[in-house]
């Protein structure tokens, strides 16, 4: 009479089942070691992938990191560069102080590296960006990443040397961001608390502020583009964030607007982006 | 079954549902159809139980593992197992109805997927929707199952594109369920 081993294919499938169980609901700080096995898989899948979104990008004519028309991107560069200097200038004008501190990091060396975006997470509904470069390309955490130069994309989390994360900022867990109006106007210069609202655009409180003799409180415009205008993003500041999409009185205070904004690039239909270390020279 | 050409079969739709995603995609939203489950679903037609059960949690696994979710705070995460035990359940569903189907009929595998795909995500929700009681991870259970159970309806169409090829490549996957014995892979 033959006995059974003790390890069986049945008794395999049954241990797999039951980790796999324990680790669906082991809390996420004790689940740093899965991060190997994971770029592992990520590398061993990603030929494929890459192919299909080659075509599938040129499908759907994807954001390159610049434009692919050399003398749009100049335009795009200059019409930047005027932007930049636009809001430097309405600093100038109404927020002395805090634009000391902006012109300071404005000025602060930047290196910049353009990546491809390997592809999206498989989880259709993840929002999180996997990128080709890493450590060795001289990124470092806290960096961050933009779309056609000037359009904010997210933050670098989940560094390793060849590959990193980008945390874009319309994900549910990413931070509240301090934005400000830019444009031509009474209406510019008006500060945002936006908060990412977890799907695909951010919202949040303008700040009470009014001007002049009669004490006209400042406002916002549907159709404004707001621009970064954070401390924690310090180097950053001046990134464009998106374009208010709505605008209305907050419930509780009549006297605030409550203002919608949606990023002008779509995060999840860029092909290759623009990462800026900060400190790095350029 | 043969492991290696599941292998390679799934390497590639994994390859094919992250590179068409931007291009399947609903307008802004997060739905676009998963080209794994249908797959999954072929197998648990023909496959043994075990195997079917095997290949699903590979399938699962490897969802789990090239999907990180974000951290409040700003760090990201892999959590082995949701995806897993989802397509694990998908495939029972499977295998449950395999003997009330037409085998070799390509509505089977369209009306299948979409169902086997509801099973996934429901527990793919009921796992998140349970973490977020204790290690909170910004994940609202309401929205995120009617964005899922969308994914799983849109599924038919990549199992509808999907039928002839596999049904073309189904004999070098070697089934020998003996289910399959009046209704072979070769024949109509």
């Amino acid at each position: 009479m033959s006995r059974r081993g003790l390890v069986t294919a049945s008794r395999m499938l049954a241990l797999s089942l039951s980790v796999l169980a324990v680790t669906t609901f082991l809390p996420a700080k004790r689940l740093t070691w899965t991060r190997i096995p994971g770029r592992i898989v990520q590398r061993l899948t990603s030929p494929p992938a890459d192919l299909v979104k080659a075509v599938g990008d040129w499908l759907v004519k994807a954001e390159p990191a610049q434009h692919p028309e050399p003398l749009v991107g100049q335009i795009e560069q200059l019409s930047a560069l005027v932007q930049r200097l636009e809001l430097e200038n309405l600093r100038l004008q109404r927020e002395n102080d805090e634009l000391r501190g902006a012109r300071r990091t404005q000025s602060d060396p930047m290196k910049l590296i353009t990546a491809s975006v390997i592809a999206g997470t498989t989880d259709p509904t993840g929002r999180l960006l996997r990128v080709r470069a890493g450590r060795r390309d001289g990124i470092e955490p806290g960096s961050v990443a933009t779309a056609r130069g000037q359009h904010l994309l997210g933050r670098i989390v989940n560094l390793d040397d060849a590959m990193c994360d980008i945390l874009p900022i319309t994900d549910r867990n990413a931070d509240t961001i301090e934005v400000i109006t830019t444009g031509e106007g009474e209406s510019a210069g008006l500060r945002l608390d936006l908060t990412p609202t977890g799907d695909g655009i951010l919202k949040g409180p303008g700040r009470y502020v009014t001007e002049g003799l009669e004490q006209t409180p400042r406002t916002a415009q549907v159709g404004q583009q707001v621009a970064l205008a954070d401390e924690n993003w310090r180097g950053h500041e001046g990134l464009i964030v998106g374009e208010i999409t709505a605008v209305e009185a907050s419930p509780q205070m009549p006297l605030r607007q409550v203002i919608t904004v949606r990023p002008i690039i779509d995060t999840r239909r860029v092909s290759s982006v623009v990462i800026r270390v900060p400190g790095a020279g350029s | 079954m043969s492991w290696g050409v599941f292998a390679v079969v799934l390497w590639l739709m994994l390859g094919v549902e992250v590179g068409l995603r931007g291009v399947l995609r609903i307008g802004d939203t997060g739905v676009a159809p998963s080209f794994v489950l249908p797959l999954i679903v072929f197998i648990g037609l023909y496959a043994p139980a075990r195997v079917t059960t095997i290949a699903a949690l590979v399938a699962g696994l490897l969802i789990d593992l090239t999907s990180p979710v974000s951290l409040p705070g700003g760090g990201a995460a892999i959590i082995p197992g949701p995806n897993a035990l989802g397509m694990v359940l998908a495939g029972q569903l499977v295998l449950g109805a395999r003997g009330l189907v037409f085998l070799n009929s390509p509505v089977t595998l369209i009306v299948l997927t979409p169902l086997a795909g509801m099973v996934w995500q429901i527990a793919v929700t009921a796992a998140f929707g349970a973490r977020e009681l204790y290690d909170p991870i910004g994940f609202h259970a309401g929205g995120q199952l009617t964005q899922r159970l969308f994914i799983a309806a849109y599924s038919a169409v990549p199992a509808l594109i999907l039928w002839w090829p596999l049904r073309r490549v189904g004999p070098f996957f070697g089934f020998d369920a003996p289910h399959t014995g009046r209704y072979t892979m070769g024949r109509r």
